[in-house]
C-alpha cells in the first residue's frame, strides 16, 4: 500500500493539483468508515457512482451495496471487515450497476487511520473510464 | 525423526489456508496450495459411496474445468475410478502419474484418455474426516512430474489446515444465520442504513442505551470487534439486504 513518497519539489506541483487532476473528467469520490458507529460518509461523486441521492449523513449502506454485482458483494463486504479488524489498507476493483442493464467497473482504495481527526477507514472509490486516445478540454479554457 | 517437513512455503501457505475465513476466500487459498506444487487443478469432494454414479453432484469446491466433468458424468467413469473403494478405506493419500507403466495400468483407457486430453496426468487424492464425521477427499491434479515424498508429507499437513479451515467456514455458514434475535437483526439493519443509536431507538421506541446494548450482544454473538465489521459481515452473510 505505502509506495515511497515521490519527491515533487524540483517539480513544482503541488499537492492539491495532483488531487484536482487525478478527479478530473470522470466520477472521482472520497469517503470514510467511521470505525465506531459503522456509519459511511462520502462525497457527492461516491452518491453519483451507485447512483444514490446525495446527503452529507450517513450512506445507506444496504441500498450501495444492492449496487453492487452479487459476486463482487461478498468479497468487498469480506474486505472491509478484514480492514475494520485488522487496520490495514486495500484496493479493489469490481463491477457496479450501471442503470443500463450492464455494470461498470469501479475501484476503490482505502487506508486504515487512527489519529487525531478520528479512527476510520478511509479511502477513494472512481470509474474506470480510461480509453486509449481520448482528449478533453475544460470548458472555461481562455485562449493565450 | 521428523514426519512433517516444515518449510517456508509450508508455513505461508497454511497461514494463509488459516486466514480464509469464508468459502470465497478458501477456494483461491486451496488454489494457491495446488499451485505452490506446480498443480493446475484441486478439489474437494465427498468421497464417493458404491452407490454413486456421478462426479458433480459429489463436488464441494472445484477448479476442474467444466468439460471434463461433464464427459466424466456423461460417460460413468465413476464405475472405473481405480481409487474410490481405497478413498473410503484407507487413510492414506492415493497419488499417480500417468507417466509410470503401473500408475496406467490402473486407469481404464476412457479415463486415461480424460486426463491426457485435460493435461491432468499427475494427481494426489488425500481423504480426510470432516468435523461432522463426512468423509471428504482433497484432489489435487495438473501436468507435472510425480510428487515426491517429502511433498506429498507437506500437503498432508496443509490438508489439515485446510480441512480446520473448511470447518470453521462450514461453522460460520451455519451458525451465526440464527444466532442474532429480531430485535438485534432490526438494530444491525438501521445502523446500516446510516442510523445513529437515536434515531434507532425513535424509530423502534426504545432508549438508545437498549439499543447499544443490541449492538453489543450483535458484535459478540457475530465475532466481530466493532460496528464496522458487524454491518459488514452482516452483509456478508446476507443477515440483512
Amino acid at each position: 500500500m505505502h509506495r515511497t513518497e515521490q519527491s515533487r519539489a524540483h517539480i513544482g506541483i503541488t499537492d492539491a493539483e495532483i488531487v484536482q487532476m487525478l478527479a478530473a473528467y470522470r466520477l472521482f469520490g472520497f469517503w470514510r468508515i467511521d470505525i465506531d458507529t459503522g456509519h459511511f460518509f462520502a462525497s457527492e461523486d461516491v452518491h453519483a457512482i451507485f447512483d444514490l441521492p446525495y446527503s452529507g449523513g450517513p450512506i445507506n449502506l444496504t441500498e450501495l451495496m444492492s449496487r453492487i454485482h452479487e459476486e463482487d458483494r461478498s468479497l468487498i463486504a469480506e474486505t472491509f471487515e478484514q480492514a475494520s479488524l485488522r487496520g490495514v489498507g486495500f484496493h479493489f476493483v469490481y463491477r457496479v450497476d450501471n442503470r443500463l442493464g450492464g455494470y461498470k467497473m469501479v475501484r476503490t482504495v482505502g487506508q486504515f487511520r487512527d489519529d487525531k481527526s478520528g479512527g476510520g477507514i478511509v479511502g477513494v472509490t472512481y470509474e474506470f473510464v480510461e480509453k486509449l486516445r481520448v482528449v478533453g478540454f475544460e470548458d472555461s479554457t481562455i485562449p493565450r | 525423526m521428523s514426519y512433517m517437513t516444515t518449510s517456508e512455503r509450508q508455513s505461508l501457505l497454511s497461514a494463509e489456508l488459516a486466514s480464509a475465513r469464508t468459502r470465497s476466500l478458501f477456494a483461491p487459498a486451496l488454489g494457491r496450495v495446488s499451485a505452490a506444487f506446480g498443480l493446475s487443478h484441486v478439489t474437494l469432494m465427498h468421497v464417493p459411496s458404491p452407490e454413486d454414479l456421478l462426479l458433480k453432484p459429489l463436488l464441494i469446491e472445484s477448479s476442474l474445468p467444466v468439460a471434463y466433468i461433464k464427459e466424466f458424468d456423461r460417460r460413468h467413469m465413476m464405475r472405473g475410478c481405480p481409487f474410490a473403494a481405497r478413498l473410503r478405506e484407507s487413510a492414506v493419500p492415493q497419488v499417480w502419474h500417468l507417466g509410470d507403466p503401473v500408475h496406467r495400468q490402473a486407469f481404464p483407457a476412457e479415463l486415461h484418455d480424460l486426463l491426457l486430453r485435460h493435461a491432468l496426468p499427475t494427481g494426489i487424492a488425500m481423504p480426510i474426516n470432516a468435523n461432522d464425521g463426512q468423509r471428504l477427499v482433497f484432489w489435487f491434479c495438473g501436468e507435472r512430474a510425480a510428487l515426491g515424498q517429502s511433498e506429498i508429507n507437506e500437503l498432508a499437513m496443509l490438508n489439515l489446515h485446510a480441512l480446520d479451515t473448511y470447518n470453521s467456514v462450514k461453522r460460520n455458514e451455519g451458525g451465526t444465520h440464527n444466532a442474532l434475535s429480531a430485535r438485534e437483526l432490526e438494530v444491525v439493519r438501521w445502523t446500516a442504513q446510516g442510523k445513529t443509536s437515536i434515531e434507532i431507538g425513535q424509530i423502534l421506541t426504545l432508549s438508545d442505551h437498549t439499543v447499544n446494548a443490541y449492538m453489543t450482544n450483535a458484535i459478540k454473538k457475530l465475532d466481530c470487534v466493532n460496528r464496522t465489521q458487524l454491518v459488514a459481515k452482516a452483509i456478508r452473510l446476507k443477515l440483512i439486504n
